[in-house]
């Protein structure tokens, strides 16, 4: 093999190379967010009722009597505040398992993953082609500003 | 709902002050946990969830509810549940729901309670 020979095979070596390491860059992927569309409209839509009913009383400042100490609000700052750079699935566990906070009622996965869904519409986060699942995709999810 | 008949059993044979707080206290945990596993455990009516939640039992005089991780629930502000003589003994169904959601948070965290460490044996003397 030659001088241009061995040129070649360097030049195809490093292309294949590039190649490889680019894909499993892209088969690794970069982190899933809240930014991703990660939830649909209907999902958001259907969830509204229980939303009125359970959870505007206390976190919709509008709602709350004036007697009442109003829980943190699911909107705005505060909200990024507690759960910038947290997953999805811990918001989802956190609605599920501490909500509504009387005991007034008993959550589903299913109604906690479109209460999920309603928040991150609420604070204008794009909506998506799915649902947004309590499964390993769903939680993992990163909530970001 | 998945249920046991070993624990029908229990309650069936508990006294008769027993049984409706023990149908009770299993009604409540089904709603707050439709996943909850039955079992008996230690010859008691036991419920699991990612690990046991909370179990129940009666005696002669009085029924126990108890919470497998009560010290954390109590650390975190619920009041423990005393000794039950009837359903009225009983925390509102509300706030039983809140502690058997807040031991299940508990068990799917994985938070586990720390266990004293046990005192070296001292060497056996000859």
């Amino acid at each position: 093999m030659g001088v241009r020979g061995l040129v070649t095979a360097g030049l195809a070596l490093c292309i294949v190379w590039s190649g490889v390491w680019s894909g499993t860059l892209v088969s690794a992927g970069r982190q899933r967010t809240t930014k991703d569309g990660v939830y649909t409209k209907a999902q958001a839509d259907r969830v509204a009722a229980i939303y009125d009913k359970v959870c505007a009383n206390c976190h919709d400042p509008a709602k709350v009597p004036a007697d009442k100490k109003p829980a943190p609000p699911l909107t705005g700052d505060v909200f990024f505040d507690n759960w910038k750079d947290r997953t999805l699935g811990e918001l989802m566990t956190t609605i599920r398992l501490t909500m509504p906070n009387d005991g007034s009622m008993v959550l589903t996965v299913e109604d906690a993953s479109d209460l999920a869904a309603l928040i991150l519409q609420m604070n204008k986060f794009p909506e998506g082609k799915d649902a947004l699942k309590n499964d390993d995709v769903g939680k993992k999810t990163v909530i970001v500003k | 709902m998945t249920t046991d008949p070993r624990i029908d059993t229990y309650i069936k044979k508990a006294p008769a002050y027993a049984q409706p707080i023990l149908t009770h206290i299993r009604q409540v945990v089904h709603d707050a946990c439709p996943d909850v596993q039955e079992t008996l455990k230690w010859r008691s009516p036991t419920f699991v969830h990612h690990g046991i939640l909370c179990g129940m039992a009666a005696f002669k005089h009085s029924a126990l509810l108890g919470f497998w991780k009560s010290k954390v629930l109590v650390d975190r502000g619920f009041a423990e549940v005393g000794r039950l003589t009837s359903v009225a003994d009983l925390p509102p169904d509300a706030e039983l729901r809140r502690m058997i959601k807040a031991a299940m948070l508990l068990n799917e965290q994985g938070i586990t309670l720390a266990r004293p460490k046990r005192a070296k044996k001292p060497p056996v003397q000859r």
